[in-house]
């Protein structure tokens, strides 16, 4: 069974560059544009019953973002699924921010498929 | 499998949408001055070019758009006015952003260094500038009359 990760960026060359990465590795791949988007991903997911092992997330972005994103997760049915936050900033206070909503990690971009593989481990069960 | 280029083909297209939006969002803030939702959406779609720039390598586009969003922040936090002079070189900006992507798209460097440096100066006049806003006496600091020399 695929390890399924949700993919959460509004700029489409991260999301095809991310899920290129991942689909090659033999995970399974949902994609949303940004926080709102996502968390109707997840009703959808929760509505067919089916299992999530990771969220990676933007935070900048339109309508939702990462952050509130990462906030709703925290109080939902996937709460105990863990995020790994992808940020162009790596200013200490983007990242506790994302930290203190709740997320499991933080990756700065650009990273390369490796780091990006190295990360989303430490994070899921090995397959 | 997507492949390489098709993320490359994937950011050209992305990279022309954004400029579109963020010249209407300029536009727009040309004739509301104060319209903090104008500067969020500018804000926004140079943060995403920066990012898409970042992850396929173009680090001038990256790099430069880094910069006007470092222009952005200081409009945001009222740290610098927006002027008809700053509107005129941000779109100047923004044209020279599109020329770094067409340029991209022909598979050739994105930006002469000459020119590249030229634009970084301009912005950078911007930026460098600011502190002087915080001068007591004559409320907000004028950086276009200032950068005119004039009084």
């Amino acid at each position: 069974m695929k390890k399924h990760i949700l993919v959460v960026d509004d700029s489409s060359t991260i999301r095809a560059s991310v899920c290129a990465c991942l689909r090659n590795a033999g995970y399974k791949i949902t994609e949303a544009v940004n926080g709102k988007d996502a968390l109707e991903k997840l009703r959808l997911l929760q509505e067919r019953n089916q299992a999530l092992s990771l969220i990676l997330t933007d935070l900048n972005m339109p309508e939702m973002d990462g952050i509130t994103l990462v906030r709703k997760v925290r109080e939902g049915v996937f709460k105990f699924v863990p995020i790994l936050v992808l940020t162009t900033e790596a200013h200490e206070s983007v990242i506790e921010a994302g930290i203190s909503a709740g997320a499991s990690g933080w990756l700065q971009k650009p990273f390369d498929p490796e780091q990006l593989l190295r990360s989303i481990k430490k994070l899921v069960w090995s397959k | 499998m997507i492949d390489n280029d098709e993320i490359l083909q994937i950011f050209f297209s992305e990279a022309e949408e954004l400029l579109k939006l963020a010249e209407t969002s300029l536009m727009s803030l040309e004739s509301t001055p104060d319209s903090a939702s104008d500067i969020e959406e500018l804000f926004r779609s140079l943060h995403t070019l920066k990012s898409s720039a970042a992850m396929t390598g173009f680090t001038s586009i990256s790099e430069y758009s880094h910069l006007l969003e470092t222009l952005l922040e200081r409009l945001r936090t009222h740290k610098l006015s927006v002027t008809k002079n700053l509107i005129t070189m941000m779109l100047e900006s923004l044209d020279f952003m599109k020329s770094m992507v067409d340029r991209a798209v022909r598979g050739v460097a994105e930006a002469n260094s000459d020119e590249l440096r030229m634009h970084r100066e301009q912005v950078s006049r911007y930026l460098g500038l600011d502190t002087m806003a915080q001068s007591p006496g004559n409320g907000r600091f004028r950086l276009d009359e200032a950068l005119r020399g004039n009084p």
